[in-house]
């Protein structure tokens, strides 16, 4: 019989700054839909970073460790994956939280999905998250009180990825930013450009706004950087879904990079500093076999 | 495939399930919904209103739909924000959903949970 599977890995009092593993042995064939997270005494100068992977290391959903602000979402707004995730019995599923901060949090990540599912996965593709960071942290220090009133002072540095090993089948894009401590709330306008590096072909170069990908100017301000004050992330789950899926060939190499965006608020909303925030971005989509 | 209840709203129903959790961390208290006779009863959505925070196993009277407790904001949606369930369970006419949920928090905590579905004939 199938029926509703949830799967809670608890990260209790993590210490500051440090690595938590948990480990579940998933007791039978499970499709993992998507993901919830419960957060307590939560903030938007604590952020963490979470990794899924097979204990020993046969596969991951992501590339990278995805942020907080990209996935965290509780049941109301629950968090889907491109395509439902096949786990095998006996899979031991590990996840692996970073804290980035100097809290403590308690945090329950919790995938679900269907147990003993029945025909209702292509085993030739599964999900996959190409997962990158910028710093598009300002150089000058001396900025830390100033009110800066242009646009596109910022920019990240290109990030490339390793030639792909499967075909990659892009279907939605997430992007969003944290404020690390020692840093000022800023209203968001970011652009991301996103290519590949071996036929210099540009998919798109659009500020986040307009795609939707972020929760926009008026919720980044509204909630404190996406965050309500109960300490669960209200905003920061929008997922642009492509029209139709663009498909990055085995053996190309995905690029990105991302900056400060000409925006819609007049620049004083424009605040410094620009030091220690870190954007990221998510390509999720489907790794494609055969 | 069975066919839906036809005789009012499509078989739509709602049990409601009230449960309340002692005032001491960790407590538990398990509760059942025992669905009546006459018709199976598909699982569509849970929703949920408590006055503290609470985790919660829920499943039939042998299986639990989780491998450990889960914090009700995990599962469990709101009138305006449901969650639909990954999977629809359907439990049969007369047996139970089975309950469970454990006090997150030190003061007491009534847990009010409503199992949002329909009934279809088998």
């Amino acid at each position: 019989m199938d029926y509703p599977f949830y799967i809670p890995f608890n990260f209790t009092t993590i210490a500051a700054n440090s690595l938590a593993n948990t480990e579940v042995v998933i007791p039978h064939d499970t499709l993992i839909h998507g993901m919830t997270t419960f957060v307590a005494s939560f903030s938007a100068t604590s952020p963490y970073r979470i990794l899924f992977s097979d204990r020993y290391g046969a596969w991951s959903l992501s590339d990278e460790e995805i942020s907080y602000f990209i996935f965290q979402s509780n049941a109301e707004k629950a968090w889907y994956l491109p395509s439902p995730l096949y786990i095998k019995k006996n899979t031991i599923l590990n996840c692996r939280f970073n804290n980035q901060s100097s809290g403590t949090p308690t945090v329950q990540v919790c995938p679900f999905g269907v147990a003993y599912p029945q025909g209702t996965h292509d085993p030739g593709r599964r999900p996959f998250i190409y997962s990158f960071f910028f710093n598009l942290g300002y150089p000058d220090p001396t900025l830390s009180s100033a009110t800066i009133t242009g646009y596109n002072v910022s920019m990240s540095i290109p990030i490339g990825k390793p030639p792909l090993e499967w075909d990659f089948e892009l279907t939605t894009v997430m992007f969003d930013y944290q404020t690390l401590a020692g840093s000022s709330l800023v209203a968001g306008f970011y652009q991301v450009e996103i290519y590949d590096r071996i036929t210099k072909k540009v998919l798109f170069n659009v500020p986040c706004n307009h795609i939707h990908v972020t929760g926009g100017y008026v919720d980044n301000v509204l909630t404190a950087n996406g965050l309500s004050a109960a300490g669960l992330n209200a905003n920061n789950t929008w997922q642009h879904v492509l029209p139709t899926p663009v498909t990055f060939r085995k053996g190309s190499q995905l690029g990105c990079r991302a900056y400060q965006a000409p925006g819609f608020a007049a620049s004083s909303y424009l605040e410094s500093n620009y030091l220690n925030r870190t954007v990221n971005l998510a390509l999720l989509g489907n790794q494609i076999y055969g | 495939m069975p066919d839906v209840y036809s005789t009012d709203l499509q078989g739509y129903y709602t049990y409601p399930l009230q449960l309340v959790l002692a005032a001491t961390l960790n407590a538990e208290v398990s509760g059942g919904i025992q669905i009546q006779q006459g018709y199976d009863f598909e699982v569509w959505q849970i929703q949920f209103i408590s006055t503290g925070i609470f985790s919660i196993i829920w499943g039939t009277t042998n299986v639990n739909f989780m491998s450990g407790f889960v914090r009700a904001a995990n599962i469990l949606g709101t009138g305006i924000f449901p969650h639909p369930l990954p999977y629809k369970p359907v439990f049969p006419r007369g047996s139970t959903i089975a309950v469970r949920v454990r006090n997150d928090a030190a003061p007491a905590n009534t847990v009010d949970l409503a199992f949002e579905g329909r009934f279809i004939k088998s």
